[in-house]
């Protein structure tokens, strides 16, 4: 049984442990786009999207060096209200601050459907106009004049 | 030999993925025009943005420090320090969210 569960716990970190360099050599040689980790939709460096990548390597780095810490290595036993408060807060900020950035959108898209419709409506406005103005004599227009 | 081979891989994808996302930061890949900046205008910088930015690098700088100390236990965060680093992305979700309010009280054209 013991060697079993030790040959499943191998392949698991051989296994993790090849996905994860793939992915590294990959982002190294620019096959994984990560052009808009720390930015917006509109292409413009985000502050809540950088806290939240320092918290979670700070985070992620402090379980790892507690857990190898103990002899023998042991995840911690109990996880403090204040490290997920401070993790809670990025993360909260990062998901306001995304929803802010597509109300803004929302409401940029919106404010120019309604000047395309209004430009829609003027262009039709001319349009019928300039025919009224080119409309072509009545008949009793036309008798009057002879 | 299971948990010295775990060890290494974790610290080895850790530390792999902060050099990549360095890496790209530093050779441009990764865009960060405008950090600083409010969102209307690039060249004008933003306060709340400034501020957060110092109150990160002050809280993880912190943490780190603490955890460096005594690796063996998560470190104590003051409530204080908590509510202020709640305080200051409270100002720049505020700030963020203050013209989308503006325009919302006031009509959007404006």
């Amino acid at each position: 049984m013991k060697v079993a569960t030790e040959t499943f716990a191998w392949i698991v970190i051989v296994l993790i442990g090849l996905i994860g360099l793939a992915i590294i050599f990959q982002i190294f040689r620019g096959k994984i786009d990560l052009t808009s980790l720390i930015s917006e939709s509109d292409g413009k460096g985000s502050m809540s999207r950088l806290q939240f990548l320092i918290f979670t390597f700070v985070i992620a780095g402090s379980f790892f060096l507690i857990t190898i810490s103990s002899n023998p290595p042991k995840f911690p036993a109990k996880i403090p209200g204040e490290v997920l408060a401070l993790l809670g807060i990025s993360g909260g900020s990062y998901v306001l601050g995304k929803g802010v950035q597509a109300s803004k959108e929302t409401q940029v898209h919106k404010n120019r459907t309604e000047v395309q419709r209004e430009q829609i409506l003027s262009d039709e406005r001319k349009g019928l106009s300039r025919r009224a103005s080119v409309v072509p004599p009545t008949v009793g227009q036309t008798d009057a004049k002879r | 030999m299971l948990a010295t081979s775990l060890e290494i891989e974790v610290a080895t994808l850790l530390i792999g993925f902060l050099l990549a996302i360095g890496y790209l930061a530093t050779t441009r890949q990764i865009k960060i025009e405008g950090f600083l900046s409010t969102s209307a205008d690039v060249a004008q910088l933003s306060m709340g943005r400034i501020q957060l930015l110092i109150f990160v690098l002050a809280v993880s700088g912190t943490y780190v420090g603490q955890l460096m100390e005594n690796p063996h236990r998560f470190p104590a965060i003051p409530s204080a320090i908590l509510l202020t680093y709640a305080g200051s992305n409270a100002t720049y979700v505020g700030a963020k969210a203050g013209p989308l309010i503006r325009s919302f009280l006031y009509g959007g054209s404006k």
